[in-house]
């Protein structure tokens, strides 16, 4: 699959606010259900962190844009605050192009994700994204 | 006072007639340009249909749209071999290929920059949006590529902007008009 098809930055948009659910989960459910606009940024090295009214987390991310190598530049995820269970958002992925997305996320189904079934899996399987993917997939549109 | 009413009118009628002559004038003039930008760009899609692998030789060509500070900037101080053009037009540069049904699509020239867009679906009908920023050598060629996916058909924009902040202002323009 193309590294810019939509669901490849998808599935990374999530997996990085699941690995910040997995450093501090308290400020990332505040951050996620909050009504305020928060954002998720990813520099040129892999330090990601998200901010809000709430507060800031930082997390690395170095792991997961491994397989871009010297084509990943940043990332850049405006997200606009919890209204109705849903999150919209804009998010931009550059890598020697540059990929944006706009959409939501469904919070529910994210919480769900996060605490549920696929955290679980996430945490016991060590080659983990491949399985979870289709399904986690599913709760960005 | 009635003279002075109908002396303004009139002005606002020419410049009315004025503005819409000059934007007849320049819909016509990017239709006889477009041609240019958009067989420039079906032609580097035509070269990626149907492959998952290229070879030296067509990899090299796809390489050839794009701009020499474009290439630097891809290349990014790695050697040129097959291996990594292959990956790198594979992963990155068959964007193309991501459309699989094209809606609309719009140019504007200004001196030797242009602007591409072409409005589309994907695959799985979702919305995508192209936008590249061409440059002027012997050639058109590919400078910039901005790729969109969209959540609603409103978020299209008709008109040629590929400047982050242009499309945004030309969007909401559009759907504060629809």
């Amino acid at each position: 699959m193309q590294k810019v098809s939509k669901t490849e930055v998808k599935i990374k948009l999530l997996k990085f606010l699941e690995i910040a659910y997995n450093t501090d989960n308290e400020l990332t459910t505040v951050l996620v259900r909050d009504k305020e606009a928060f954002t998720l940024s990813v520099d040129i090295h892999g330090n990601a962190s998200i901010s809000g009214k709430a507060g800031k987390l930082k997390f690395s991310v170095k792991e997961e844009i491994k397989e871009y190598g010297i084509d990943f530049r940043y990332i850049s995820v405006m997200l606009s605050g919890n209204k109705n269970g849903v999150i919209h958002y804009r998010g931009t992925f550059k890598t020697i192009v540059e990929v944006s997305i706009i959409g939501f996320i469904d919070v529910e189904q994210l919480i769900l994700h996060c605490s549920g079934l696929i955290c679980f899996a996430a945490r016991t399987l060590k080659n983990r994204y491949k399985m979870i993917d289709k399904t986690i997939a599913e709760s960005l549109d | 006072m009635i003279d002075y009413y109908y002396t303004n009118k009139t002005i606002y009628l020419l410049l009315g007639c004025l503005l819409f002559m000059s934007s007849c004038v320049s819909t016509n003039s990017n239709k006889i340009q477009d041609q240019t930008l958009y067989s420039t760009y079906k032609e580097y899609s035509t070269l990626l249909s149907g492959k998952d692998e290229y070879s030296r030789e067509v990899a090299e060509k796809i390489f050839s749209f794009l701009s020499p500070r474009y290439q630097t900037e891809i290349l990014n101080s790695r050697a040129k071999t097959h291996a990594l053009l292959n990956q790198l037009v594979r992963d990155y540069l068959a964007f193309p290929l991501l459309m699989s049904k094209e809606i609309t699509h719009y140019q504007q020239i200004n001196g030797s920059t242009a602007c591409l867009v072409v409005n589309g679906m994907t695959k799985e009908n979702e919305k995508i949006a192209l936008y590249l920023t061409f440059k002027k050598q012997k050639n058109w060629l590919i400078d910039y590529i901005r790729i969109e996916y969209l959540a609603n058909y409103n978020q299209f924009i008709s008109e040629a902007a590929c400047d982050s902040k242009k499309i945004e202002t030309f969007r909401l323009r559009e759907m504060m008009m629809q």
